[in-house]
């Protein structure tokens, strides 16, 4: 408990020496309103209910909130779904799917397995895609036998935190890898074989004799042999099960691990974007990514720890107020950020917000939230989400949700002539201000709080987190 | 870095040479525009819209464009004269036969994706899909290349939800109409309920004016778009009970047809781009019976199409495109099927300052092999670019500062001027 409390105590230091430096001056404490809204959201991917906001405003016990949000269940569906989301995407190819997989991570976030652990399968998956889990991730990026190229950049991406991307055509023209290091990186896949059963059924396999083959990449003029980034070569023809524990027991492995927990949580990573680590790229705080880094291995690689270490933080419990834009504040965690909702957390939260609570997190197809999903994903199904999650929102997502049926609201909470306060926790998730208030009351001398709900639904303080 | 001139595919990276290039800032970019107002002034680049044909699965050249009767590879497959003098297509489609005076085949189309992902990205973006970097779609370089603040949506995709824009700006995406009639409902219904977007700016102005952010300033501007959308001529551009019935009955009914009536009412109302897509192509099994229903729906709505565009004089202006994401097999398989053959493949195009009635390109008897004038993807989508006045070969700056061509490594390929 001790060496916790110490722990905690670590982010801020290093952040308020940082800002006492830069002269640049922290935001306030959230309001409580603001802190339950952007948690719950963060480590539960959906808005409080506003049953929830009225009793966190009475009593505003933040540790305990975190604690409780973590050990619910919503917990591992939306750390399965953003992990999925990186991991995979929401296209499906190559005799691939995305939900095992999903089912897969949240299993693994449900039992708070070792990030290392995970990782370690996911490279080392093998099977028919039928068996599902882990497997899906290699099968996506593994197109065809002996075309390990895809699945070396991802792997580099997604693990590490490198781009190696520049080093497959020519040597990386700012940072220190080469195109022999890239294919080296690839050739721990050259045993690797994608087995067609049936029509759509494929099994990744691993092949001893291909394993201890000479390889020759297409695009590359020489024949290559596995050899990890750090120098590290394979002992044994077990390529992947080797490439899995050279990635794992690397610094920088723990370092992407870091940072990729602390993006979700301010917005920006503290590199940023989070795959792109080199000396063109440096951290915003050095100091930080290093301390958190080293908490990571302290922690052997405990997910909900070190999330719970980022979330009881000052710098994350700080305002998103601000009235003029400063962009190195953002930079150095000065205050918390506007960010982009999760297609997920978009369906939830209006989900909940329309009364439809029984198909908040639900996964059937074909039910309203799988329809809805489907709806919001199709904004960003050609787009590369391994780091960086971009608002994509449309016009036609702003006309879809301006004209939203309000069917149950109707017959639930608006029949109870909710008060302009009512609406606001409900939809908003905080009480509304005086000039609000004010306004509302006008707005509803000639109109409906209907027109009231359906306006806060499609609010910018609705689509966002902040 | 001297291998970043030999290599092929450098597109996604900056190297030192460009870092510093782009340094010098505005006498730099001056200089590229000026270079390239004298290297690319291109004659007779009069296209303003472009309306592509997506046949998505991957259509059978063998069953469409590129008939192969008397080989054993045609199949049942008949070939018929066209308008075009001595150019052949397949006997099912008789009224585009009839339009092949305005329209051009390629017949030596060929790439490297013979997957449907891959090959519906290449022929989207003009560039092979790599791992981590992102290209704009098509639609999204035409919408972004018009210029100004977009108000109409640029970018239409019919009948699938269309390539995003990548770097571009959310504002140059597809305007996703999966079905038209539900899209002109919803915008009915936002029509009634505009004070919304007013009581929205009143109740939002305290969270606005305390969040200084630019993602609340890029949703602002969807707003004021979505909002702007109701008074263009948009929402009865796509509203085709304003058409006759001959007309509707012209296009044919399905799906398809009336896909292709609004792309050309969207057109007309300054749409610079549209897609309309016919699913059903990845003819695996069964693969004549399948060719000849789609044909069937692709024959009236392809000829109304060109014919309405020349009858309006918009032809000139307007570019149609038809093609997938790779063609079929010559061989026929055990199941009547054709698989994937991305090695020789048919496009058809027309219109936008593109000559019709002309062949290029040509297989072999079989189907197997490009006999002569092979165009890449690239080329062709240079093509493209080149008729609508744009430099094929601009520099963007991507993610990351990666520098992403407009297309790489491709030539306009003369003959279709």
């Amino acid at each position: 408990m001790i060496i916790l409390l110490l722990a905690l105590a670590q982010i801020d230091p290093i952040l308020d020496e940082v800002w006492k430096e830069k002269g640049v001056a922290p935001a306030a404490r959230s309001s409580d309103a603001e802190f339950l809204r952007r948690v719950t959201l963060d480590l539960t991917g959906v808005i409080p209910t506003e049953d929830e906001v009225r009793a966190f405003l009475e009593k505003p016990d933040r540790a305990k909130k975190i604690d409780g949000l973590l050990a619910s269940p919503r917990y591992a569906i939306f750390m399965g779904e953003t992990f999925a989301t990186s991991l995979y995407g929401y296209q499906a190819a190559f005799e691939t799917m995305r939900e095992p997989l999903e089912y897969w991570l949240r299993q693994q976030f449900e039992k708070n397995a070792p990030y290392d652990a995970t990782v370690r399968a996911l490279l080392t998956a093998s099977g028919p895609n039928g068996g599902g889990g882990p497997v899906h991730f290699i099968g996506r990026f593994y197109p065809q036998t002996g075309a390990p190229e895809d699945l070396a950049a991802k792997v580099s991406r997604s693990f590490l935190g490198i781009r190696l991307n520049c080093a497959r055509c020519h040597d990386h023209p700012f940072e220190k890898w080469s195109q022999e290091d890239f294919y080296q990186l690839a050739a721990f896949f050259k045993g690797t074989d994608r087995k067609y059963i049936t029509q759509g059924a494929i099994e990744i396999v691993d092949d001893v004799e291909r394993a201890k083959a000479r390889w020759k990449p297409r695009d590359y003029e020489k024949a290559v042999k596995p050899r990890f980034l750090s120098g590290a070569e394979p002992q044994t023809a077990a390529l992947r099960e080797e490439l899995a524990l050279f990635v794992a027991a690397n610094r920088q492995f723990a370092r992407a691990f870091a940072n990729r927990l602390w993006y979700p949580f301010f917005g920006r990573g503290i590199v940023h974007p989070i795959d792109n680590f080199g000396k063109k790229n440096p951290p915003s705080v050095p100091k930080l990514l290093e301390w958190l880094t080293d908490e990571a291995i302290r922690l052997k690689f405990d997910v909900k720890a070190l999330i719970r270490t980022i979330v009881t933080s000052r710098a994350y419990q700080l305002t998103s107020v601000r009235e003029s834009a400063d962009p190195e504040r953002g930079r150095v965690f000065a205050h918390q950020a506007v960010r982009a909702l999760t297609p997920e957390q978009t369906a939830d939260s209006m989900l909940r917000a329309l009364q439809l609570e029984e198909a908040v997190g639900g996964a059937k197809a074909g039910s309203i939230r799988a329809k809805f999903l489907q709806f919001l994903v199709r904004n960003m199904l050609d787009q590369d989400l391994t780091s960086v999650f971009e608002y994509r929102e449309s016009v036609q997502d702003i006309m879809t949700k301006m004209t939203i049926e309000l069917r149950e609201v109707r017959g639930k909470f608006l029949a109870e002539k909710p008060s302009v306060e009512r609406v606001y926790l409900a939809v908003l998730s905080r009480r509304p201000s005086a000039g609000e208030r004010a306004a509302c009351d006008k707005f509803l001398k000639r109109g409906t709080m209907e027109e009231v709900f359906i306006t806060l639904l499609n609010s910018h303080e609705f689509a966002f987190n902040h | 870095m001297t291998n970043l001139e030999s290599r092929g595919r450098c597109d996604m990276c900056l190297s030192r040479r460009h870092f510093l290039g782009a340094g010098l800032g505005g006498f730099f970019a001056y200089a590229m525009r000026h270079r390239a107002g004298d290297l690319f002034a291109q004659e007779g680049a009069k296209a303003k819209a472009c309306i592509v044909l997506w046949m998505e699965g991957g259509p059978s050249q063998l069953d469409t464009f590129d008939p192969k009767p008397g080989h054993a590879n045609g199949g049942p497959t008949k070939a018929i004269e066209t308008a075009a003098k001595g150019v052949r297509i397949a006997a099912s489609l008789p009224r585009v036969a009839a339009q092949m005076k305005r329209l051009s085949i390629v017949r030596s189309l060929n790439s490297a994706e013979g997957e449907h992902q891959r090959a519906q990205y290449l022929l989207h973006t003009g560039h092979p899909f790599i791992e981590g970097v992102a290209h704009p779609s098509t639609g999204a370089v035409v919408s972004k290349e018009a210029g100004g603040a977009v108000t109409i949506p640029r970018y239409v995709s019919i009948g699938q939800p269309g390539f995003g824009p990548a770097f571009l700006g959310q504002e140059h995406g597809p305007f996703a109409l999966e079905n038209p009639q539900t899209a002109l409902e919803m915008l009915r219904k936002l029509d009634s309920k505009r004070g919304r977007f007013q009581l929205a700016q009143e109740l939002g102005r305290e969270f606005e004016k305390s969040h200084e952010d630019g993602l609340l300033k890029l949703r602002d501007g969807l707003m004021e778009r979505t909002a702007a959308l109701l008074d263009t001529a948009f929402p009865k551009a796509i509203d085709l009970s304003q058409e006759p019935d001959e007309v509707r009955d012209r296009y044919g009914r399905g799906g398809f047809g009336a896909g292709c009536l609004v792309a050309r009412r969207l057109v007309e109302a300054g749409v610079r781009f549209v897609e309309v897509s016919l699913g059903g192509w990845d003819t695996h099994q069964d693969n004549f019976n399948a060719v000849g229903r789609l044909c069937g729906a692709l024959d009236p709505a392809f000829s109304a199409l060109v014919e309405d565009l020349e009858k309006r004089g918009l032809l000139d202006s307007t570019m149609v495109m038809w093609m997938g994401e790779f063609g079929r097999t010559p061989a026929i398989n055990a199941d009547t099927g054709r698989d994937h053959f991305p090695r020789a493949f048919s496009a058809v195009v027309g219109g936008g300052g593109l000559a019709g009635g002309r062949v290029i390109g040509e297989t072999n008897a079989g189907g197997m092999e490009i006999a002569r004038d092979p165009v890449s993807v690239a080329d062709l989508f240079a093509t493209v670019f080149d008729r609508f006045g744009f430099d094929h070969a601009k520099k963007y700056r991507g993610e990351g500062g990666t520098v992403v061509k407009m297309t790489e490594g491709g030539t306009p390929v003369k003959a279709l001027f």
